[in-house]
């Protein structure tokens, strides 16, 4: 193998993790908890050590590993970063240790084998953002699936199975389609080479192939199609969307953490990565359909949270608007509207995460999230509450707060190329505000709720523990509330490069849409 | 001086106080008393105002390094991202100058005031803590150099002013208020914000003076035409400060503490609206159409609001209703090209109308939190200070000479006039008329004719304590003199030469002809400011003849309320305050409640539905299936025959079809 070995290290960690926490003894669950935490921390520490690296020397794809894989069919195992992968995987790593700390209380059966699903999960996050071959790409982004669907199917709530198993088919459906165009794409490029399988499933190659218009046509807007398919089901976009709110609702509350933060930007990594430079005509002609998609999202989303009565579901559509504007920065094919997507993944991961870990504060106490329910948690549980208020106002978009940032210049990118649509996603400024604000007037204010008095003693302020899991978030969000030049310029190499390679291109004219 | 050092300084220190406050001020308050977490914030303002002043002075004065354009100074990039470059910067030039001062002053005030309205609540830290981050996000506000740090302090001063409205949050009224007020503050950052995102399409920059010079030059060569580009900024302004529609939030907000009032829903917050517009005034005097829009709301609110004012009995919703008014003035002077006229009574309203609400806050201490004025009466003898300033502060917004209301509403209403706008003019007196009356009537209720508070409180009614009658001695101060400072000459005083530069590029594009000399054979300005003295007398007379220290009975007023259908209905509009709230709770709860219930059982019934249906035809098409897998060899055969008698029939058919 060639390479530094330093991105294949981030990746491979949690799995000799994983190993060792299954090593450990069932009967004593610390073992596990701690052995966990311990490999995600030092992974986290080996991904800030990547992406401190990468800043000082920012530029194209870098810490490239390298091995043949399976050599008949040219698949190789190919991991390396560029500042896009740099700051997902940062975010993987950090909401997995976040993840698995905010998990020791609430996890009390079976530890061990949760410990191991995490991490897991944790190997085939991070190895989907670094993958640089299609088919171990493709082999990440199914390895996910299937602790996902341990996590919710077996530590969820009352309705998880239902939950679980829709998640997973619909996801599969989603990837199964693209599996198809992966291998359709390498064999276009087989055909092309007479025959020779050499890096037929390798990312630049392919991209380098795809810019000669090698995969346009009837065969670029079906291709695309099936890699859409699979990234707007993980978004998710509107109407793909409905396995989310029950997904969210049942998983644990480090499930839904991870989900929100994580999960649902491999769609919007899939587009950026893959999508975009492979088929840049296809994406021309796609982009109406899915800047509309996006802009339904966005509104319907907002407005759909404001009648849920259950605090996860809230959160769960509120998700689904945010990530609009992930997509609608992405197809705006702008400058200023793509770097405003990846921003907001990444604070759509911090805040988002944050907020879910706070619902999960508050159902350990009561075992309800029914927003009905509460009432008046500002007087009986002040830290709380602040806390609440923070992270409520973080998606709202507050500025000097981090999600301001990204959702301002996806809306600034994107009124250069089409101020209509940013007029009408502009306006969700005002129900986000609606159904946050009013979520926390009837979960913080007024008098204490006759349910929550009946908790008496139960109903404790927040624990060192539970506060440890939120400050690192709350911090990042207002740094970079302050200073997203920390991402903004990491990431402008990996946006440029994707902007010239659909920046030329012009939509395809077919039939198909006539 | 480095002043490069001294501006950033203004905000920061009460980003300071702020961190500081929040931090420690709850353990500080626990272990020492009030006093040491109260130390902290009122010192960082005490000491931004003295930072503000050593740099008001020169800025005011055009002196180097400010010269006549203003001084910019840039912290770090904000946000770079390719052709977007944003600084965390800010600019300081005449205009910010006369904002630094109403912000800094009399948030110096109220945070004093505050030791003493505030001393025996429970938290005070946390009102502390709000109300630095709200300087902070004021004074963000005005010095910015960018429209998207404008936006951001915008945006932090509707956060603050959200998390002071609900300060008392146990109480619903004040949780409801205060996200009323955010949201329909929102309505109108929408369209601030399009409006930006307008101007970098046009221009490419954010920084206000680059974009608004590129702005005027390129003219109609914009891509987004200018008048649409001013009427979306004007949203924002419209939202912030209270205009009609967007005024159903501010007299809500009257939930909050008194000081509260005062200091964001009178004098500063409210005020955002109109710097605005000030600060874009080439970008307006660009776009006619535009300035007839903010004219017309303007002057249309300062109606509406004084027509309400008329009937409201809670104290302080009567000196809210008479803020939508004066701001209306303000937008009116705006929008017939009166842009000095607005600052100036933006800052003489600012001391005026803050001292009004200080004098509130303290007629509300001294009757034990009750704010209906049908409960109180007979108080000027109790609290002679309260007494002595409310009324200086009643003379002055009345616009009785020489007090500083006169000189700037008499300014607005001049230059009205004189700019070919006679209906704002016409209107402005009306309106004069009213407030006179209603701010008379709001005296008479409150200090005058017999009293009518609880008898169980009234024996206990005494006048505030220092830290409360202080600083209202000290905005009694520019209440009377402002006017005659930098107001006179009139039309060419002190603060329209520090202005003037400000408001050159304007100038320049409207170009107005000099107005008539002479009006019915005398002077103009003579027979206006007649006018306007009349007219405030008038209300004035009105005023105290109904409820002066020899009121006429109640019956008296309630037969002229109801003397006929005409009456009545005007009676009753102005009580329900035009029936806006009805209006909103069935636009937006009642039917904006339905489409969002839909949508969600669309979203379960239609969305998941189809969903959960492709599983069942799945789920159902296997078990149907199924059946065919007999096992037995026989049905295996059958379907083999059948299948290949199929295929070769439709080669057949298609080998066989003529080309």
């Amino acid at each position: 193998m060639t390479g530094t070995g330093l991105v294949t290290f981030i990746t491979f960690l949690p799995l000799v993790g994983a190993i060792a926490v299954a090593f450990t003894s069932g009967s004593k669950p610390n073992q596990a908890r701690y052995l966990a935490l311990g490999f995600a921390l030092v992974t986290w520490a080996a991904s800030l050590v990547m992406l401190a690296q990468y800043t000082s020397n920012p530029g194209t794809t870098q810490f490239i590993d390298q091995a043949p894989w399976i050599p008949a069919f040219g698949i190789q195992y190919k991991v390396g970063a560029d500042g896009l992968s740099a700051v997902l995987v940062v975010l993987t790593t950090t909401l997995s240790w976040i993840s698995i700390l905010a998990s020791f209380s609430p996890i009390q059966n079976r530890v061990k084998e949760y410990m191991v699903s995490f991490l897991v999960l944790e190997v085939g996050m991070t190895g989907v953002f670094v993958a640089q071959d299609l088919f171990l790409f493709y082999i990440f982004w199914e390895v996910v699936l299937v602790p996902m669907y341990l996590i919710i199917g077996i530590w969820g709530g009352k309705n998880r199975i239902y939950a679980t198993i829709k998640f997973v088919l619909y996801t599969l459906v989603g990837s199964l389609l693209m599996l198809v165009a992966i291998l359709s794409v390498a064999f276009l490029y087989q055909s092309a080479h007479n025959g020779s399988w050499q890096n037929a499933f390798d990312l630049a190659t392919l991209i380098q192939f795809a810019s000669q218009g090698h995969y346009g046509g009837t065969f670029g807007i079906l291709a695309f199609g099936a890699f859409a398919l699979a990234f707007a089901i993980k978004v998710p976009m509107f109407p793909f969307h409905t396995w989310l709110p029950d997904a969210h609702v049942e998983a644990p509350t480090a499930g839904s953490v991870i989900l929100a933060g994580v999960l649902l930007k491999l769609g919007g990594y899939g587009f950026i990565r893959f999508a975009l430079p492979l088929f840049p005509e296809a994406a021309h002609t796609w982009a109406p359909v899915i800047i509309v998609l996006s802009l339904i999202a966005i509104i319907y989303g907002a407005i759909v949270a404001l009648v849920q009565p259950d605090l996860k579901k809230l959160v769960a559509y509120s998700s689904v608007s945010h990530m609009g504007f992930v997509t609608l920065g992405i197809f705006a094919f702008n400058q200023q509207a793509l770097q405003g997507a990846i921003l907001q993944m990444v604070n759509h991961g911090l805040i988002t995460g944050a907020l879910f870990l706070l619902v999960g504060v508050i159902y350990e106490r009561t075992h309800d999230r029914t927003i009905a329910k509460m009432g008046g948690l500002g007087s009986a549980v002040p830290v709380y509450s602040a806390a609440l208020g923070f992270f409520v106002f973080a998606s709202v978009g507050l500025p000097g707060l981090s999600g301001f940032v990204g959702e301002f210049l996806t809306l600034l990118g994107t009124f250069h190329e089409l101020p209509w649509a940013a007029a009408v996603a502009t306006f969700v400024m005002i129900f986000a505000a609606g159904y946050l604000l009013w979520m926390l007037q009837r979960v913080a204010f007024g008098d204490l709720s006759e349910f929550l008095r009946g908790l008496g003693d139960h109903l404790t302020d927040m624990k060192p523990a539970e506060a440890l899991t939120l400050v690192p978030l709350g911090a990042l969000v207002v740094v970079f509330g302050l200073f997203p030049g920390l991402i903004l310029d990491v990431i402008s190499g990996s946006v440029q490069t994707t902007l010239a390679s659909v920046a030329q291109a012009a939509p395809i004219a077919l039939g198909l849409w006539r | 001086m480095p002043y490069d050092t001294l501006i950033p300084l203004i905000p920061l220190l009460p980003i300071l106080g702020f961190a500081f406050t929040s931090l420690f001020g709850r353990r500080l308050q626990l272990r020492y008393g009030r006093w040491a977490s109260e130390l902290v914030p009122v010192g960082v303002v005490i000491a931004a105002w003295v930072v503000a002043m050593i740099v008001v002075v020169p800025a005011l004065q055009h002196q180097a390094p400010f010269g006549d354009s203003g001084l910019d100074v840039k912290a770090w990039t904000w946000i770079p991202a390719g052709g977007l470059q944003v600084d965390m910067g800010f600019h300081v030039d005449a205009l910010t100058a006369c904002l630094l001062i109403v912000v800094t002053t009399i948030g110096m005030l109220v945070h004093v005031y505050s030791i003493g309205y505030m001393a025996h609540d429970r938290a005070t830290w946390r009102f502390f803590a709000y109300l630095n981050l709200f300087m902070v996000s004021m004074l963000v506000l005005v010095l910015a150099n960018n429209w998207l740090l404008v936006f951001a302090g915008w945006e932090l001063v509707g956060l603050s002013s959200y998390s002071l409205i609900g300060f008392w949050y146990e109480r619903r009224s004040a949780a409801l208020a205060a996200k009323k007020a955010f949201i329909v503050n929102r309505v109108g950052d929408v369209g601030f914000a399009l409006g930006i995102m307008a101007i970098f399409l046009n221009t490419g920059t954010l920084n206000i003076q680059d974009s608004l010079a590129k702005l005027v030059s390129q003219g109609a060569s914009n891509t987004i035409p200018l008048t649409v580009v001013a009427l979306l900024v004007f949203c924002g302004a419209m939202g912030k400060s209270a205009q009609f529609p967007l005024h159903v939030w501010l007299p809500d907000a009257m939930e909050g503490p008194t000081p509260v009032s005062a200091l964001i829903h009178a004098a500063t917050m409210v005020n955002a609206g109109v710097y605005l517009v000030a600060r874009a005034n080439p970008l307006f005097a660009s776009a006619q159409d535009a300035m007839i829009v903010v004219a017309a709301i303007g002057i249309f609110t300062a109606f509406m609001a004084a027509s309400i004012a008329f009937t409201q009995t809670d104290i302080k919703r009567v000196l809210a209703f008479s803020t939508l008014s004066q701001l209306g003035y303000m937008f009116a002077a705006l929008g017939v090209g009166a842009f000095s006229a607005a600052i100036f009574h933006l800052m003489s309203h600012g001391f005026f109308k803050g001292l009004l609400f200080l004098d509130s806050g303290s007629v509300i201490h001294a009757v034990h939190d009750e704010q209906d004025m049908n409960r109180m009466g007979g108080l000027w003898r109790k609290i002679p200070i309260t007494h002595g300033t409310m009324l200086i502060a009643t003379i002055a917004i009345s616009g009785i000479p020489p007090l500083a209301g006169f000189f700037s509403k008499d300014e607005i209403l001049g230059e009205a006039f004189k700019n070919g706008f006679a209906w704002v003019w016409a209107i402005g007196v009306l309106v004069a008329i009213m407030t006179a009356f209603y701010m008379w009537r709001l005296m008479g209720k409150t200090f005058y004719g017999e009293s009518h508070v609880d008898p169980s409180v009234a024996p206990k009614v005494h006048e505030s304590a220092w830290q409360m009658t202080l600083p209202l001695v000290l905005l009694a101060i520019p209440s009377v003199f402002l006017g005659m400072a930098v107001g006179l000459p009139l039309g060419n005083g002190l603060l329209v030469q520090w202005l003037a530069p400000v408001f050159k590029g304007a100038e320049e594009i409207l170009a107005r002809p000099a107005a008539a000399e002479t009006l019915l054979g005398l002077p103009t300005d003579t027979v206006l400011i007649t006018i306007s003295v009349v007219a405030a007398v008038a209300g004035l007379v009105v005023g105290i003849g109904l409820f002066g220290p020899r009121r006429v009975r109640q019956e008296t007023i309630d037969r002229i309320s109801s003397a006929n259908g005409v009456m009545r209905f005007a009676y009753r509009l102005s009580l329900n305050k035009w029936w806006f709230d009805e209006l909103n709770d069935l636009l937006f709860i009642r039917i904006g409640g339905r489409v969002a219930a839909f949508l969600w059982w669309f979203d379960r019934t239609i969305v998941d539905g189809t969903v959960n249906g492709v599983g069942t035809v799945v789920r159902d098409a296997g078990t149907g299936l199924r059946q065919i897998q007999t096992g037995r060899v026989q049905n295996y055969a059958l379907g083999i025959a059948i299948g290949l008698i199929l295929m070769a029939g439709s080669l057949l058919l298609i080998v066989g079809q003529p080309r």
